[in-house]
């Protein structure tokens, strides 16, 4: 086990955990304004994914693609709230879960009938190749694209959040909406962009990241609990809460994973070392979460008031 | 001037209560030998399984119905149980005075250890930190290869209960859930008509409230919760000998949104509630499936109808039934005192 | 005073943040009185209520209930102590009836609640006793009434009872009036003046006029700063009082 490996590991948790930012801050974003759980967040990601491998068998062009498939989900999502979900915020969370329960059961069969169960996708042949970016480190080019595309979009998010309006709008909502709505901001368009934008930015998770994880229908569901495990360790409605909490669980899961099976075959007889490894990697996340939640039950950075 | 409720004599609401229940208690008796008069046997299997969910429901519902604690993790409790039971059965342990009762208290003490750190929490993070610890046990079942890992553990033979109810395994099996789910409706209609219960229905109204007049609600929210896991677990350990096979998939979280389903379907906070939902989405299921593989599609938009139009599901309308009823009774009882 | 003060609170210290809700307050009620507490809107007399009942924790400070230090005790011990607490803005069981609302606060003051097995309708002690608080406040014939179904001051009304129904040492009254017509103010006075001979009270109130007429002391609290204690007539004539609050009050 070498630093090499820890840093590779690291740099991959970096690249999950700017992902897992994406669907968390608008599942944060969704929930800290309209205080609605979305279940459904997921199945957004999903179909994001879904429609960038079928519209690149008609471009060729992978990049293209996502960008079509961003804003058919986006218009999709939006779709969806002003038909469907609107009706739901004024519900209980019981209701809510309830609800978006069943629109994941409809979604993913949706996709299973015009699509099937899964579909290929792979990186861009010019990325496929890795690159040197440090003496003995290669690391896959596409990857790094991939990061450079989180950091990209988590600025123009924090641009968006701190420095217009709507941003302004947005926060005020977060931590009072009544006190927002009383103010004239004019709620049902705010709601629907809100959650129009995070539609888009869960395409482009989903989209990003599936020349690496496929693309298959339940897709969403995984990485939807890790959503809101990010969230809930972050503090519902901070989008600041949800960046430092996805980089945490992206990099705990991640390094986690292929770290920790090494570490017990250091201090632990062998035949406890694979079973222990893979099953505590896999559950570091929940406890991460219980230990932060046990010391600050509403999260790290909790907006709301 | 005493105010007790009227006590009408021959009180119409009861008797057809009590009618409608010995029916139905009849035809479940009577359901084993009218299907294999049918040719039907096979169904059998399905009606144990659905009651057996139905126990599990049922179990939910004492702290998602009355108690009004969203928990997204109960399938945990029911997976705990099911393993538990076959674990003891893959290692030659097959009484069931021994195993059920061991399985019950490890999901109680599952429960008491999960609950005492979710109940600190409230609204969605208590959703959501019921979720992770059913997750954390979902993994754990997948990744520990000595109980089967992701393949599951299949057990070879069933439970031993020293009686045989019947020659048939699965006729006997039938009648062993039976048993088990009226006893389970039993215990539950006598703990919510305590002043337990009392206690767990004013928390869903306001827990705050309960604390301001001298009763520690933490206390309560805990003790119902390691009731409800207890039940959950003896689901659980009926499951894995019905079927004589466990996976983690039933610890799955999508497995806790199935049980909400039917608690919802079949009536938040009613008794039976759970069982008449288990009833009806497994029965939604088998005729659906008989169509078509997207029988989820079908079931998800039935679902999103309920919710959207009937929030306390079908118990909505026996709800405003007795509110119906009950302003009969009155008028009833002062046509009864005026001369 | 020879004899300690049946509650106090002492140098209570409470901050969100930037703002300091309650300012080194002190204060203490005496046995059998009725000590009122009044203040300009945003005083911060809710969140002082609350930290007096338990439900806000304080940063610093210290309360004794009949010389026991109750400073760290949750909401429940305070009330089995007989600290109790009602509701500015009414918290009732919504989906029970009137009778079960009352029930509830006496089963609990009954003892232990971990009763499964008994069906509470047979409990005969507890529908009597209940019943006769229903009847000395006034609701006995809405007995099997849902509280969400009641007028909004007969569920005021119940909020008090639920309170009375304790049987407290000491009963936390935020802004009982809150609401009320004339009628029903009536009502809610004759109840506290009821509830006098057995508890002392702590009475948050707007209405001058019920605060001047009940109050045995009246202490006043401006933007978290408790500025003057005294009888009614002190408090009336306090120059500072005056200026800070009573100024376009009518008196």
């Amino acid at each position: 086990m070498t630093g090499i490996l820890i840093l590779e590991q690291a740099l991959n948790g970096l690249q999950f955990g700017l992902m897992l930012f994406l669907l968390a801050s608008g599942l944060t974003l969704v929930f800290g304004i309209m205080d609605m759980i979305n279940l459904a967040h997921g199945a957004l990601y999903m179909i994001g994914a879904f429609l960038t491998a079928w519209i690149v068998q008609f471009t060729q062009s992978f990049f293209l693609s996502v960008f079509l498939a961003v804003i058919l989900t986006s218009l999709f999502g939006m779709l969806l709230e002003k038909t469907l979900l609107k009706t739901l915020y004024a519900r209980d969370h019981m209701s809510q879960v309830l609800a978006t329960f069943a629109l994941i059961l409809i979604l993913n069969e949706s996709v299973k009938m015009i699509w099937g169960t899964d579909l290929p996708l792979s990186a861009p042949d010019y990325l496929s190749g890795p690159v040197e970016i440090m003496p003995g480190l290669m690391y896959s080019s596409y990857r790094l694209v991939i990061i450079a595309t989180g950091l990209l979009i988590a600025l123009l998010l924090y641009l968006l959040v701190s420095q217009t309006k709507m941003g302004a709008w947005v926060r005020a909502g977060a931590s009072n909406r009544s006190m927002a709505m009383a103010m004239g901001i004019n709620i049902n368009a705010l709601f629907t962009s809100v959650f129009g934008l995070g539609a888009a930015l869960c395409a482009v998770a989903g989209a990003m990241l599936s020349p690496l994880l496929a693309v298959q229908v339940g897709m969403g569901e995984n990485i939807l609990i890790l959503a809101f495990v990010v969230i809930v360790i972050g503090g519902i409605g901070s989008v600041w809460g949800a960046f430092v909490g996805s980089i945490l669980v992206g990099c705990v899961d991640t390094m986690g994973r292929s770290l920790l099976p090494f570490l017990f075959r250091e201090f632990l007889p062998p035949q406890w070392a694979s079973a222990a490894g893979p099953a505590v990697a896999s559950i570091l996340v929940y406890v991460l979460m219980a230990v932060v939640l046990f010391i600050k039950p509403q999260g790290l950075f909790n907006q709301r008031s | 001037m005493s105010s007790t409720p009227p006590q009408i004599p021959h009180n119409p609401k009861t008797l057809t209560h009590a009618i409608g229940l010995s029916l139905i208690l009849g035809l479940a008796l009577a359901m084993p030998y009218l299907l294999d008069k049918l040719g039907l046997d096979y169904y059998l299997g399905t009606l144990t399984k659905m009651m057996i969910y139905g126990i599990a429901a049922c179990s939910l519902n004492l702290i998602l119905g009355y108690g009004g604690l969203v928990s997204f993790g109960h399938a945990a409790y029911v997976g705990i149980g099911a393993y538990a039971v076959g674990i003891l059965i893959s290692q030659g342990h097959q009484n069931a005075w021994i195993d059920i009762p061991l399985a019950v208290m490890l999901c109680a003490g599952f429960a008491f250890m999960i609950g005492f750190i979710c109940l600190r929490t409230r609204g969605v993070y208590f959703i959501m930190i019921t979720l992770a610890f059913a997750q954390m046990l979902y993994y754990l079942s997948n990744s520990i290869k000595v109980f089967g890992g992701d393949e599951g553990l299949s057990i070879k033979s069933r439970l031993d209960f020293g009686v045989q109810l019947s020659s048939k395994s699965d006729v006997h099996l039938y009648f062993v859930v039976l048993i088990f789910l009226l006893l389970s409706l039993y215990f539950i209609h006598r703990i919510m008509n305590s002043k337990f219960g009392q206690v767990i229905k004013a928390l869903k109204d306001d827990d705050v409230r309960v604390d301001s007049i001298g009763i520690h609600g933490f206390k309560y929210k805990l003790a119902i919760f390691v009731i409800a896991g207890a039940i959950g677990g003896l689901a659980g350990a009926l499951m894995v000998n019905q079927q004589k096979y466990v996976s983690p998939n039933l610890l799955h979280w999508t497995q806790s949104g199935i049980l909400m389903v039917m608690v919802i379907l079949g009536g938040v906070g009613t008794l039976s509630g759970g069982l008449w939902g288990a009833l009806l989405l497994l029965t939604l299921e088998s005729v659906i499936s008989e169509y078509t593989l997207h029988w989820q599609f079908y079931v998800g938009w039935i679902l999103l109808a309920v919710i959207l139009m009937a929030p306390k599901g079908l118990s909505s309308f026996s709800v405003l039934w007795s509110r119906v009823s009950k302003v009969g009774q009155f008028k009833h009882k002062a046509r009864a005192i005026k001369p | 005073m020879s004899h300690p003060a049946l509650f106090e609170a002492r140098h209570l210290i409470k901050r969100y943040g930037q703002l300091v809700a309650t300012q080194d307050v002190s204060l203490c009620v005496n046995d059998n009185e009725i000590h009122a507490l009044i203040g300009p809107n945003g005083a911060g007399k809710t969140t002082l209520v609350g930290q007096l009942s338990g439900q806000v924790p304080c940063d610093s400070g210290e309360i004794f209930f009949k010389g026991e230090n109750i400073t760290k005790l949750r909401i429940d011990e305070r009330v089995k102590r007989g600290v109790v607490r009602s509701y500015q803005i009414t918290r009732l069981f919504k989906s029970f009836s009137c009778l079960e609302n009352v029930s509830l606060s006496v089963q609990a003051r009954q003892g232990s609640s971990f009763s499964f097995w008994s069906n509470i309708k047979n409990d005969h002690s507890l529908t009597q006793e209940s019943e006769s608080v229903l009847e000395s406040i006034g609701l006995l014939d809405k007995a099997h009434v849902l509280a969400a179904d009641l007028s909004h001051a007969e569920q005021r009304i119940l909020e008090l009872g639920i309170a009375y129904a304790t049987q407290p040492k000491l009963l936390l009254l935020d802004e009982p009036m809150a609401g009320t017509g004339p009628q029903e103010s009536e009502l809610i006075i004759s109840l506290i003046e009821k509830i006098k001979s057995s508890a002392s009270i702590f009475l948050i109130e707007h209405d001058m006029d019920t605060v001047f007429r009940l109050a045995d002391r009246i202490s006043v609290l401006v933007n978290g700063v408790l500025i003057a204690t005294g009888t009614p007539e002190e408090i009336r004539s306090d120059p500072q009082v005056k200026a800070a609050y009573l100024g376009d009050e009518h008196v």
